[in-house]
């Protein structure tokens, strides 16, 4: 099929698909799945440019679906991701530029992205043990919470942030978070706005760990919360994108065809699994990241 | 006092994103049989809306991608995010009148 936009020629079935598969990561992880849909994209001949642009587009539909799904089970903390908001689009603009600004120093591509490799194998590990520890009856310590059905086996962590006393201190009744600084808030939403902003997407990934671990947060009320910031980041992204002319609605729709039927299936399956079990299973997605940097150092190529 | 259409509009509105209570989600969810029904009319309505835009939009949007990118740029984004939304009503409100049809 033939789509005139960006010029190219692609099988509609494939598009669907590849929007399948991603839909169903996006409602059960709650993350974009730029590091499926962006190869997948650039596999079918779709031009780099394109895929950022193209890729962001269909995101919004797809995030908009999870998230109702994730919102009428309670699983959305508007207060904190409306307070995310602005930190992940200050996050993501000065990640952006500050890669532009560091790809003029040679070599200094290579070190951001060897740190960066570090830090995401670290998280993927850390994830692993983690939720294997909570699921496999190191539950004594495991903090266990009472409406959300969640437990952690490191859960003092959060507790010691939520401790940090630097005002103004907020409630998130939601998240069932008593006090927080607002402040701790801001900064988690920048990181994960970094991220975004050097990778690309919306690097949930990196995002709903810290919710979990950083700002202790039940890890289906992150996986909502995160899909809000993702519409509002890829929203962001997908106008800035198309004026510059990067994006192909048709090729967008397409996918979203899949995307929004595979949300609809990912979010449901979160019903069954209680949160260590989805933090298990979300732990290689980092190194998803990770393999996209080496692939971007090796070939002079970033998926992005 | 009676009801009006507006009213009726409105309710269900706030019944599509009111966070649902735990009795509700419990008397909703488990039920795989009204999930494929929803699944089963949500993709047709996805994949109908799309052939609707293919033929009626697109030669439209590359005239528009070419002459303002400015307003191919708020275009795309409604037309993502209607496609969303607006499936959504539609195929909640298809899915109670199949759900009264099975009761």
């Amino acid at each position: 099929m033939d789509f005139p936009i960006s010029g190219q020629h692609i099988n509609p079935l494939y598009l669907a698909v590849l929007g399948f598969v991603v839909g169903i990561f996006g409602g059960f992880f709650g993350v974009g799945g730029s590091f499926i849909a962006g190869p997948g994209l650039f596999v079918a001949g779709l031009p780099m440019n394109w895929v950022v642009g193209t890729d962001l587009a269909h995101i919004v539909g797809k995030s908009i679906v999870a998230m109702r799904g994730h919102l009428v089970r309670g699983n959305v903390d508007m207060k904190l991701g409306l307070i995310m908001a602005g930190g992940t689009i200050i996050g993501t603009e000065a990640g952006a530029q500050g890669i532009q600004y560091l790809k003029q120093l040679k070599l200094v591509n290579q070190v951001v992205g060897f740190l960066f490799i570090v830090v995401l194998v670290v998280i993927s590990a850390f994830m692993a043990w983690e939720s294997w520890a909570t699921i496999t009856g190191k539950g004594k310590r495991a903090q266990k919470r009472k409406s959300k059905e969640d437990e952690s086996a490191v859960g003092g962590f959060s507790d010691r942030i939520h401790r940090i006393k630097l005002s103004p201190m907020i409630k998130l009744a939601e998240s069932e978070i008593k006090s927080i600084s607002l402040w701790t808030v801001l900064v988690v939403a920048v990181i994960g706005g970094l991220f975004a902003g050097f990778l690309g997407g919306g690097a949930g990934y990196v995002r709903m760990p810290l919710l979990v671990y950083v700002l202790g947060v039940p890890t289906k009320v992150a996986i909502g919360t995160d899909l809000f910031e993702v519409v509002i980041s890829s929203s962001y992204g997908t106008l800035s994108h198309a004026i510059k002319g990067n994006v192909d609605i048709m090729i967008a729709l397409v996918m979203h065809t899949g995307a929004a039927v595979g949300a609809q299936i990912g979010v449901v399956l979160t019903q069954f699994f209680r949160g260590p079990r989805i933090r298990l299973a979300f732990a290689p997605l980092p190194l998803v990241g990770a393999g996209l940097i080496v692939y971007g150092l090796l070939t002079g190529h970033p998926m992005k | 006092m009676r009801k009006t259409s507006w009213d009726s509009l409105k309710a269900f509105a706030i019944e599509l994103v009111r966070k649902k209570t735990k009795a509700e989600q419990k008397k909703s969810e488990p039920s795989l049989k009204t999930f494929v029904v929803q699944l089963v009319i949500f993709t047709a309505l996805v994949v109908s809306y799309f052939f609707l835009v293919l033929s009626f939009f697109s030669h439209w949007l590359k005239e528009l991608f070419d002459q303002n990118k400015l307003v191919y740029a708020l275009v795309a984004w409604a037309l993502i995010a209607t496609q969303a939304l607006v499936l959504e009503v539609v195929a909640a409100a298809l899915l109670k009148v199949v759900e009264s049809k099975i009761d």
